[in-house]
């Protein structure tokens, strides 16, 4: 009994690691999957750093309507010039022609100072500079908000104690009576780059894995449907002379499954119905007609995946944050085993999902779209907590939302692993699920029914 | 049937409807991923951020400060973490996006003008929250020490409308124009929408073009538009035009017309700019698959393009911030103009007069396709898959 039980396992682990040869083998012998595998990691992080490595929007240019032309206003004006966020283009007339600057797109905003400014200050009426911000992009806004709200602080203290000493009061006691200190923490600068890339390397690594597992389940249902439900050990891709040897090769291996002595696969492949082989346990039984047992299937190819992405898992979470100085607190095997389940994870999901990938293309349709909508899921730039219901559920579902937000809270914010225990977690529990969803996937593609020709 | 432009458009309805994915990559991803957009940010802003107050204090005046900042709407203080270590280990976990701290003593400083300091820690790791939260404990940490300024003030004899001018002696008003509650989705909906839309069109075009290179169909293809290659692209492409005009026009309906999306200019234009930007997105495809008569080359460009547009098309970072190099390639996504269109007709209503480059811009895309087509002739007729 035992005897038999440890053959099994030797036997399944044998066919394991046949399915991780062959799969390697069928990754190595495509073009296309290389590029998905290994050039789109290598790229597409730095195309990111690149569009977003200037980090800060700053100098925008600003109109300037001064009805007041005094040494008051002119200060204000000049002030607002040495800003971070502010540039003034040039003083307009009026707000006729500045709103005219402004739909030109030669300034994004406009100070409006009002004719009484300078003599306001001065009896001490309170003037009202107003300030006209452009929507078009938000990020803007927020960046001359920053900057007018410091400048207005600054100039009121200024005024403030001009006028304090004047009243013979001392102007220590009005300025400092609390003092507030913020402090921004994980992405210190408010860099957009430094707060995008960390995520976004993420999610690079989860979509290319996607896009090039489907693109290999499309090609192996291509070769199958070629084959009549038979998967060749070496995939080759649709060419024409592949095609005629594969038209050719299915008869001789369909004569061979008949006979019960396909190659490739370790043990003999079970023709018909090899749920009813008997003598092994349910687990590593070969369900599928192509010899190796799903579970072994299933496994080997995730194995082979996931060994493929450790390279670039080391690169993307490492040497790109460290060229581009990005935020990098997490130590080198913090972020790979942070990253692992997801790998796992995402490795099953994709199997899963080659269920709906018919030819090698439309993974490319139905894959890509997907990025855009895991990143607003996973919580990046819209967060979590402010989502529907339903939306935060299909996110939880998503290996990169977890794994995302584990990863910039070790890269970012520096949290030890112990905190991020629950993403991580997380990670491990879908991929228990989608390693079901996975089995599911190869039974459907493979059930016994696709050899009748 | 004769060859011509009408057996073309006939064969190509035929062949959209014989397969799910073409239903799905034209009319259910674009209208799913738009209601997708719509639903996750119908809050316009993530107000209520989870925050946490140390408080060191524990006197009349901090539980005051604390009760306040639960009042806002920017906070929802979710924690009063015992000390900064365990307040620190909250963000880090991720269960709070910033913290704030009273010293202890703050009362008893506050009141004999010792200067205690406030401090506020926000996660900008996450950067929408992070920065409400930065908002929100700036005003209450400004407004605060603006109220015990006016109480010593008016104690000294001050009277509080003069006080209120000595605390602030001029003041700016910032004009958020045409978007005053800054609410988000008015630009990430409608911007990532199109975005999306490109980027089906961008996929489907090139499917459809390089699947009948792949199938080896494109000469019968050829053959029914009477070997014409401009009539086999205009018949092929037009029921996709369609499909798609159709998809770009509801989804309008649903931004402007049902969630009434500010609308300040003219629907008729909004409406013309998704015509031309639906055309130039296909004459895009179109160009590549000319260029490189590759499937999986075709694609990939389309693909890469389409997903770079999301950043390229400065729908978040400004293009004049980044590297002047990366210019040209934000210039040649069509969704950049219609965005800008977007940005001018509907967000500021300004005059047509100013949006008209963008037209001229989305204008281009189908010249620069009708340039190139005719390299396609070649690999109709001698359709070479490479996987």
């Amino acid at each position: 009994m035992i005897r038999k039980m440890l053959a099994d396992i030797k036997r399944w682990l044998l066919e394991t690691a046949t399915v991780f040869r062959d799969e390697m083998s069928a990754v190595f012998h495509d073009v296309g999957i290389i590029i998905f595998f290994f050039a789109l990691p290598l790229a597409y992080p730095i195309v990111y750093s690149l569009i977003y490595n200037t980090e800060v929007t700053r100098k925008m240019p600003v109109a300037v309507v001064d009805n007041s032309r005094t040494a008051a206003s002119r200060e204000f004006v000049r002030h607002a010039d040495a800003t971070e966020a502010m540039e003034i283009c040039g003083y307009a007339k009026d707000m006729q022609e500045a709103k005219e600057w402004m739909n030109e797109k030669k300034c994004f905003a406009i100070i409006d100072i009002p004719y009484d400014y300078a003599s306001a200050l001065g009896r001490g009426s309170q003037p009202q500079v107003q300030f006209y911000v452009d929507m078009s992009l938000l990020l803007r806004y927020r960046t001359f908000l920053t900057s007018m709200t410091e400048l207005q602080m600054a100039t009121d203290a200024d005024i403030r104690n001009r006028a304090m000493s004047d009243l013979g009061m001392p102007t220590t006691g009005a300025d400092t009576s609390i003092g507030t200190v913020g402090y921004a923490l994980g992405d210190t600068q408010q860099g957009f780059a430094s707060f995008v890339i960390p995520g976004i390397v993420v999610l690079i690594l989860q979509q290319s894995m996607l896009l090039g597992i489907m693109f290999l389940g499309g090609t192996r249902q291509e070769a199958r449907r070629r084959l009549r439900g038979y998967t060749p050990p070496v995939l080759t891709a649709a060419t024409p002379q592949a095609e005629q040897a594969d038209m050719e090769r299915g008869d001789i291996v369909i004569d061979a499954i008949d006979r019960g002595t396909s190659e490739g696969y370790g043990p003999k492949a079970a023709p018909g119905n090899p749920r009813t082989n008997p003598g092994r346990f349910p687990f590593f039984a070969p369900l599928t007609c192509d010899g190796a047992s799903l579970s072994a299937q299933v496994i080997g190819r995730m194995l082979c995946y996931v060994f493929l992405y450790l390279p670039a898992c080391l690169y993307v979470l490492n040497f790109v944050l460290d060229m581009f100085a990005y935020p990098h607190h997490a130590g080198m095997l913090d972020g790979v085993l942070c990253m692992l389940p997801m790998l796992i994870a995402t490795a099953f999901l994709g199997q899963a999902l080659n269920y709906f990938a018919r030819e090698r293309e439309s993974a490319l349709i139905l894959i890509v779209f997907t990025s855009v909508a895991f990143l607003f899921m996973s919580g990046l730039t819209w967060p979590r907590y402010a989502m529907p219901e339903v939306l935060y559920c299909i996110g939880s579902l998503v290996p990169a939302t977890w794994g995302l937000e584990s990863f910039v809270h070790l890269t970012s914010n520096g949290a030890p692993f112990t905190l991020i225990s629950r993403g991580w977690t997380a990670m491990w529990l879908l991929s228990a699920l989608y390693f079901f969803c996975a089995l599911i996937t190869v039974r459907l593609q493979t059930r016994p029914r696709e050899l009748k020709i | 049937m004769k060859p011509g432009f009408l057996s073309v458009v006939r064969r190509e309805i035929r062949r959209l409807t014989s397969r799910p994915l073409y239903a799905v990559a034209m009319i259910a991803v674009p209208l799913l991923m738009a209601f997708f957009f719509v639903g996750m940010m119908h809050r316009g802003l993530p107000l209520k951020v989870p925050s946490g107050v140390v408080d060191m204090d524990h006197s009349q005046m901090s539980r005051t400060l604390i009760r306040s900042l639960d009042a806002m709407e920017l906070i929802d203080v979710v924690q009063q973490p015992v000390d900064y270590h365990t307040a620190m280990e909250a963000v880090q976990r991720g269960e709070i996006i910033g913290f704030f701290m009273i010293p202890e003593d703050f009362e008893r400083d506050a009141i004999s003008n010792r200067a205690p300091a406030l401090t506020y820690y926000y996660n900008t790791a996450i950067y929408v929250p992070g920065s409400l939260a930065f908002k929100g404990f700036k005003t209450m940490g400004v407004s605060s020490s603006g109220a015990l300024v006016q109480t010593s003030l008016t104690a000294r004899g001050i009277s509080s409308s003069v006080a209120g001018v000595i605390l602030q002696p001029m003041t700016v008003n910032v004009h958020a124009l045409n978007n005053p509650y800054l609410n988000y989705s008015y630009y990430l909906s409608p911007s990532f929408t199109y975005g999306l839309l490109e980027l089906m069109i961008f996929l489907v075009t090139s499917f459809s073009i390089t699947q009948e290179l792949k199938t080896y169909t494109s000469r019968e293809w050829l053959n029914t538009a009477g070997n014409r290659v401009g009539v086999a692209l205009l018949g092929k492409l037009l029921p996709q035009t369609i499909v798609f005009v159709t998809v770009g026009l509801f989804i309008n309906a649903l931004l402007f017309g049902y969630l009434h999306f500010p609308m300040n200019g003219s629907m008729l234009w909004m409406n013309i700019g998704m015509l031309l930007f639906v055309i130039a997105s296909q004459s895009f495809a179109v160009f590549v698959c000319a260029i490189i008569p590759n499937a999986r080359f075709a694609m990939s460009i389309c693909s890469l393009m389409g997903i770079l547009a999301f950043s390229l098309a400065a729908f978040s970072f400004p293009v004049e911030a980044m590297y002047g190099a990366l210019v040209p390639f934000t210039t040649i996504l069509p969704v950049r103009w219609y965005f800008l269109i977007y940005a001018n007709e509907a967000l500021n209503g300004i005059a047509l007069y100013y949006s008209r480059f963008y037209f001229i811009w989305l204008l281009c895309f189908p010249i620069a396709a009708s340039l190139a087509a005719w390299r396609l002739r070649k690999p109709l007729l001698n359709p070479v898959y490479v996987p």
